[in-house]
């Protein structure tokens, strides 16, 4: 069984260092920021734009990268901002998107698209990271960014109540409720492959 | 299963492995633009210009430009279709005016300018008969040209540039200039000319001297008797006749305007009345004594 038990073990002592060196100017801390970084900032646009979660990310990346002179904090810190200003961003792409025309997708691509079923059985089978993200993604919004922000990014309870704007415990309240209804959706993939 | 689902080990082994493998290292493909955003870093801490490119236009402010535009386009369009519908429609009506021609009315003169008529607003409805015989040619050609050597209208006069504002400021302190210094005061009226003064009975005067102004006239002759002893004298150009006594008066008089004083006679005792001036005699009494006369005692 693997036990994830975040943050305390996300958090290395380095980091907070590299976050500093690299609002000093330290090219190759920032690079080293960023590879630590990045992929779980992808992958919490993923559960928020879908397939503009690249766009969306590396537009935050340049905001991230305008204002970082600004920052001051540790390495938890600088998730949690960089995932606020990547949430503001995917908000405003939200929004447009949502005045845009709908784009019409080919039937084929459709009835070829797995459907939650094939996922979860995909995320049992061969669970890869995107896969992964799109079960998590599944979920209602607010538990999935319960679970990627507390469990992806190792944010504590606080700084995830930040990003998204509530309190504590409503993050709590999403955090149980989306683990509880993966293991429900675990469960009955385990029930519908005769486990 | 636990009751509270705080970590993906509380949801259990299957939750806990899909967490991980949300939380794998990113990969090759996941960091494509690293370079793009490690070049923004480079320029933002070379101090260059920011990196953030300019967000695109909500579609609110996309939706405003399009209608205005479009609003500006169809304003533009109808003005253009309406101009040119008027223009055609003068032109056809000239057209049509001047092909038609009379066969036993042929037209005196073609005519080669064309009056300045380009807006349309005469249709072939307000044709009259002489026009008809207006022979089409270079009428026709001149007015589809448009041009035209009427002079235009004067324009408007200019506008006159208004009147300047009336200046309102507080009230200011008082001068501290003394004033002007005042007119002179209006002389006064010459004095009337005495009339002759009739003799006087002459008085007695005990000693005195007297000295007076006047202006005195007459001739008198009196004859005074008495211990009288007197002196007088007078001032002023006037002269006349004293009375004449035993004493020593003296008295003048003498027509003159000017102020002059009365001739005194202090001592004249019962002389003839000696005429004086009008003017009241300014008795003085230098000495001791009284003066011989009163004024009012010499005037008339």
């Amino acid at each position: 069984m693997t036990v994830v038990n975040p943050p305390e073990d996300a958090a290395p002592t380095e980091r907070p260092t590299l976050v500093s060196r690299a609002v000093a100017g330290d090219r190759d801390a920032f690079a080293a920021l960023y590879d630590s970084v990045h992929p779980r900032l992808l992958r919490y646009a993923a559960s928020l734009v879908g397939r503009d979660a690249e766009d969306v990310t590396a537009e935050a990346w340049l905001h991230i990268v305008r204002d970082l002179h600004t920052f001051e904090g540790d390495d938890a810190a600088f998730r949690a901002w960089a995932a606020r200003i990547l949430r503001n961003r995917a908000m405003d792409h939200v929004r447009l998107r949502a005045r845009r025309p709908v784009e019409l997708t080919d039937v084929d691509d459709v009835l070829d698209a797995p459907d939650r079923d094939d996922t979860e059985s995909t995320a049992m089978t061969e669970l890869s990271t995107q896969e992964a993200v799109a079960l998590i993604s599944s979920l209602p919004r607010e538990q999935a960014e319960a679970v990627l922000l507390r469990f992806v990014l190792d944010l504590d309870g606080p700084r995830a109540a930040e990003v998204v704007g509530k309190n504590a415990g409503t993050i709590r309240v999403a955090t149980h409720r989306g683990l509880k209804r993966l293991a429900q959706m675990m469960e009955r993939e385990r029930g519908a492959s005769g486990e | 299963m636990r009751d509270r689902f705080e970590t993906p080990a509380d949801a259990g082994e299957a939750v806990a492995r899909l967490v991980d493998a949300a939380r794998a290292p990113g990969t090759a493909d996941e960091l494509a633009r690293r370079e793009t955003v490690l070049a923004a870093y480079d320029s933002m801490m070379a101090g260059g210009p920011a990196p953030v490119a300019d967000p695109e236009p909500p579609a609110r402010r996309r939706r405003v430009g399009i209608f205005a535009g479009l609003t500006t386009a169809t304003v533009a369009g109808k003005l253009i279709v309406g101009a040119a519908v008027a223009v055609a429609a003068g032109g056809a009506a000239f057209v049509a005016v001047d092909t038609v021609s009379h066969p036993h009315h042929p037209a005196p003169a073609p005519v080669t300018s064309a009056p300045a008529i380009g807006t349309g607003h005469h249709g072939p409805g307000h044709s009259t008969p002489p026009s008809r015989r207006t022979v089409a040619g270079s009428s026709s050609t001149a007015i589809s040209s448009g041009a035209s050597s009427t002079p235009g209208r004067p324009g408007h006069p200019r506008p006159t540039p208004g009147t300047p504002g009336v200046p309102i400021g507080p009230v200011g302190p008082g001068s501290t200039s003394p004033g002007f210094p005042g007119a002179p005061a209006p002389t006064p009226p010459a004095s009337p000319p005495s009339t002759p003064s009739t003799p006087g009975a002459s008085g007695t005067a005990p000693h005195g001297k007297a000295k007076g102004q006047g202006n005195s006239q007459g001739n008198g002759a009196g004859h005074s008797t008495g211990p009288g002893h007197g002196k007088g004298s007078s001032n002023g150009a006037s002269h006349g006749n004293g009375g004449v006594g035993n004493g020593n008066g003296k008295g003048n008089a003498k027509h003159s305007p000017s102020p002059s004083a009365p001739a005194a006679s202090e001592t004249a005792v019962a002389g003839p009345p000696v005429p004086t001036s009008a003017q009241p005699s300014a008795t003085s009494s230098k000495h001791h004594g009284k003066p011989t006369t009163k004024p009012d005692a010499t005037r008339v």
